[in-house]
């Protein structure tokens, strides 16, 4: 087993920051007395009045000094300029070239410069701010991370399920399970894994025609059905963009030094496109019959409420590298799938009723504070992160894993997680469900958690959150009359991240004391509908609670 | 009107000026609403980095503010003018040249950004965006006073943005 990853790992840069900025301290060993622009008002400040700027003020403010060429190339403010101009024009983005701020000349000016922006390093600019976000947005990737551990590295293919290959265990770093597909029974998957509510990788389970066709972009793009444009959102983007296909690819090919990436998820990508259905779906069903929906055994309960008003179930997910989700709650109190297609995943977890350091739930789990961005979370608060693996009882203990394409994790509800993608390009495909094992607390969920409801709201022929426990039962009393019964005999919630005791269990005296850094935002942990602006700028974040738009992966 | 909200809490200045504002006016500063209150005595909150000329002009703000909101500033601006975007008549003149000059101007960005008081960081980070706009490099730099890009890091900045002096 590999040794344990440290902060350190990821400041193990490959690039310095290409505007040349160092960190502030550097600035006690400069000879220059030159005028300090941070001296007049923080770095903050400046991005702020800088967002209130048009095109050509900022084009003008970048060529007037050192420290605003470096604080007006900010990928954020030129990506801020494209999106709100795109979604006043209602405009695609129809092509994205190598930063923010060409893709924004490209798209709307009209004999704009031919130059392609090429960042001047310039001497003399020392902010922590602007370092820590470069930081941020360009940490460097563990080698351990990038190698999967698969389980049958060395074992002939017919191994039977006893056999099935844990890590050994250690006393920090402990590994999700690896169970290959053919060694894994519909049986042995509900009794192991889903009624345990417990994580487990099965490999192989994603092998098939996507895997083998969509590694080719022009694939993908060929057999959209006619579909021209793709929605991607970040944490950090003021509102959503719609991508063409290529134009995306692109995106993703450049590396632009946003410490939020923009992240395509689709919610109809399956409903309206059979070739990309079928180049999965079937073959996935054969292999995992306990995932097959039209299997008698119960799985994935709220098609019974019909394909259009059910809330949203299946995503096709793809985004450039480092980027991912910070830690979230799958919705609806759900399980979900993650089949890996193209790219590997990291994939941190934290079992039930345990909150991640940095998560700060309110008690009854409608907002949540956290870093807005992976790298921020890794800068912030790996420390601590590995502390839990030594101090944490081992049932409360967070555990990792790399997922690679070919295999699908299972994500069993109530478990926080946090995703980030390792390489260039990453396509995956998702669905969250319901089964018997948690059917009894997705009908809590549905009765009493209304307002964390999410996947309906923005549909028009969704059923909407306060009708949604009402109409389950009503389709389950005729589809499924005995998983209904069981599931309402239920008392109280079988799953600590719900229960009233985790209040106990939650952040231990030592990280609540810690004051909650300022770059965080409430927000809430389940939502994954239209962002309504959730950062319109640099500055600390007021108290505002937005919709937000969440990548699952 | 109502009692509550109507007590006086003094804030103090960097160089010791006590100003006096209701309770109601004053919470639109995060910092004041953070403070703890005296029970039994007026409240006094010591302004630690901002000084008298500038904190009299922030208790004018919360004053008015307590009686006519400030509209929020939306984004896209929606104007091409500061005038445009803020349209009420009272903060227009607030933040005009000849009642405010520059260096106040930055004192007022940098106050409203520490006593945590929303509408004036936005009204005043406006007013700085709108004195940039429709200015060339050269001058940016003389209104903000700031060092110089060399010649060589200029003529490579100005070649790459040859496309604001085209009319698009």
């Amino acid at each position: 087993m590999s040794r344990s990853v440290k902060k350190e790992d990821f400041l193990d840069l490959n690039e310095l920051h290409p505007y040349g900025v160092l960190p502030g301290g550097n600035r006690f060993f400069c000879s220059s007395s030159g005028y300090r622009p941070e001296e007049v008002f923080p770095d903050n400040l400046w991005q702020q009045v800088l967002s209130f700027c048009d095109d050509r003020a900022l084009g003008n403010v970048v060529q007037s000094s050192r420290y605003l060429y470096v604080a007006g190339h900010q990928p954020e403010l030129w990506r801020d300029l494209v999106l709100r101009r795109c979604s006043e024009e209602k405009q695609t983005i129809s092509s994205a070239c190598s930063s923010w701020k060409d893709t924004y000349l490209k798209l709307f000016v009209r004999d704009a410069s031919p130059m392609v922006h090429s960042p001047i390093p310039v001497p003399d600019v020392y902010s922590d701010e602007y370092y820590r976000t470069h930081l941020c947005r360009s940490f460097a990737i563990p080698k351990t991370w990038l190698v999967q551990n698969n389980s049958s590295a060395h074992e002939p293919s017919q191994v039977s399920f006893s056999k099935t290959t844990k890590p050994p265990r250690q006393s920090c770093q402990q590994e999700v399970a690896r169970v290959s597909v053919e060694d894994l029974s519909p049986s042995q998957f509900f009794e192991e894994y889903e009624m345990k509510n417990m994580p487990v990788i099965v490999e192989g389970a994603a092998k098939g025609k996507a895997l083998d066709r969509w590694c080719s972009a022009s694939y993908l793009n060929e057999h959209s059905s006619g579909r021209k444009t793709y929605r991607a959102t970040s944490g950090a983007a003021p509102l959503p963009a719609n991508f063409l296909f290529d134009a995306y690819q692109d995106y993703g090919n450049f590396s632009y030094l946003e410490e939020s990436p923009l992240y395509l998820f689709d919610r109809t990508a399956f409903t309206s496109n059979d070739q990309w259905s079928d180049d999965f779906f079937p073959e996935f069903y054969r292999k995992c019959p306990f995932w097959d929906p039209s299997e008698r055994h119960g799985h994935d309960l709220l098609q019974h409420l019909g394909a259009n008003r059910r809330p949203d179930h299946t995503w096709l997910i793809m985004g450039p590298k480092r980027s991912g989700s910070v830690f979230h709650l799958d919705p609806n109190a759900t399980h979900a799938w993650n089949a890996c297609i193209q790219g590997r995943k990291r994939w941190i977890f934290y079992p039930p009723g345990v909150n991640p350091p940095g998560v700060f739930p309110s008690e009854d789990g409608d907002e949540v504070a956290l870093p807005l961005s992976v790298g921020e979370w890794l800068m912030q608060y790996w420390t601590e992160h590995m502390d839990q693996y030594r101090k944490r009882p081992l049932h409360e203990r967070p555990m990792e894993c790399t997922v690679g394409p070919g295999d699908v994790i299972f994500v069993p509800h109530g478990w926080w997680h946090m995703v980030i993608n390792l390489d260039d390009k990453n396509i995956a495909i998702t669905h969250n469900y319901v089964s018997p094992s948690n059917l009894g607390n997705v009908l809590k969920f549905f009765k009493e958690k209304q307002d964390q409801v999410s996947g309906c709201r923005d549909r028009k022929e969704s059923i909407k959150p306060e009708h949604l426990y009402s109409e389950l039962v009503k389709a389950l009393e005729r589809k499924e009359p005995d998983h209904l019964k069981n599931a309402l005999m239920q008392s109280g919630w079988t799953c600590r991240t719900w229960k009233e005791a985790t209040k106990s269990f939650m952040s231990k005296p030592d990280t609540k004391e810690k004051s909650v850094p300022s770059r965080q935002s409430k927000k809430r942990p389940l939502e994954n509908e239209e962002p309504n602006s959730c950062r319109k700028s640099f500055i600390e974040m007021t108290d505002k609670v937005e919709a937000f738009s969440f990548s699952f992966l | 009107m109502e009692d509550e909200g109507n007590e006086i809490i003094r804030l103090r200045s960097s160089d010791d000026k006590v100003f006096e504002v209701t309770e109601r006016a004053a919470k639109i500063s995060e910092l004041v609403e953070d403070s703890p209150r005296e029970e039994d005595e007026v409240t006094e909150i010591h302004i630690a980095r901002v000084r008298s000329p500038c904190l009299q002009k922030v208790v004018e703000f919360m004053k008015h503010y307590d009686e006519e909101k400030m509209k929020d500033i939306p984004t896209p601006l929606g104007g091409d003018t500061f005038n445009e975007v803020m349209d009420q008549p009272w903060y227009q003149d607030f933040v005009s040249d000849e009642k405010m000059d520059r260096d106040m101007l930055f004192d007022m960005l940098t106050a409203a950004n520490f006593m945590g008081i929303k509408p004036l960081l936005d009204l005043t980070c406006l007013k700085v965006t709108f004195h940039l706009t429709g200015k060339n490099a050269d001058e940016i730099r003389e209104i903000l006073r700031l060092p110089e890009l060399t010649p060589e890091e200029e003529a490579k900045a100005r070649e790459e943005h040859k496309w604001i002096f085209e009319d698009s």
